[in-house]
């Protein structure tokens, strides 16, 4: 295993993946999460130092996964399909979540498509920058 | 690939998570939902529930089959393990934005740990490459 190539895929995914979501939840969604207030913690009690374990947790064994699991990772390609299935891996998740909370709709699909795109690319930068 | 035993894997993945979910979530997590009834249904929607479960199989089994392919099941406990501490990491991100309890989350870490171990352990003693058929 080439252990500083996937230092740097971790770290190019946890980047990813902060600004994504920082993005996509923090600004995108933010009007949609206004209507289900109840399930959120206000703002000012947001444990943002734990939000930031939680996506350093889930970046590393994505990598790991994919550098550990499929030897040369299959570059790109391999990479593309692997975030697709991981994507819908999370999505089965968001379903089950919203069979048992009051979720809007718009933001079970929201969260579906937006987790297959975001780790999608995830794994196109990870097979792009990992390197047996 | 080995469709008809990817397949057979798939539906087993199925009703393992399945059953899994109904003890863990449905009975020995049920008073900790109770204590924070405000933050579910009153009673889950179960079409989309027996969807999300199907789904979450599918991909799992999806991608042992595509990505591992190898009939171990010691190989499947290890990729159920690692993709249970993924799901963890998820879990630690909706514990930060959500009002759950430290025991839920501390539940789900356990369940989602064991219920992939099992699943992988069993999805990697079902399939079987074509080549070693």
């Amino acid at each position: 295993m080439n252990w500083k190539k996937f230092f740097i895929a971790f770290i190019a995914v946890f980047v990813f993946v902060f600004g994504y979501e920082w993005v996509f939840h923090g600004i995108l969604l933010k009007n949609s999460y206004a209507q289900m207030s109840a399930l959120m913690r206000p703002q000012a009690e947001v444990n943002f130092p734990l939000l930031i374990v939680g996506q350093l947790v889930g970046a590393f064994f994505f990598t790991m996964i994919f550098v550990r699991g499929f030897g040369s990772g299959g570059g790109v390609a391999g990479g593309l399909r692997y975030g697709v299935l991981l994507g819908l891996f999370l999505c089965g998740g968001i379903i089950i979540s919203y069979a048992v909370q009051p979720l809007t709709s718009t933001i079970a699909i929201a969260w579906c498509i937006g987790g297959i795109i975001e780790l999608a690319i995830a794994g196109v930068i990870v097979g792009a920058l990992y390197k047996p | 690939m080995n469709h008809k035993r990817g397949f057979l894997a798939f539906i087993v993945a199925f009703v393992f998570i399945f059953f899994f979910g109904f003890v863990w979530h449905g009975l020995l997590m049920k008073p900790m939902y109770i204590a924070t009834s405000s933050h579910w249904r009153m009673e889950p929607v179960f079409p989309i529930l027996i969807l999300g479960h199907a789904v979450l199989a599918f991909a799992f089994t999806g991608l042992y089959v595509s990505k591992v392919g190898i009939n171990s099941a010691g190989v499947g406990f290890g990729y159920g393990i690692v993709l249970g501490i993924l799901a963890c990491g998820i879990n630690i991100i909706r514990f930060a934005v959500e009002p759950l309890t430290t025991n839920i989350l501390l539940m789900w870490f356990a369940g989602d740990i064991i219920c992939f171990a099992i699943m992988g352990a069993l999805v990697g003693a079902i399939y079987r490459p074509l080549t070693s058929a």
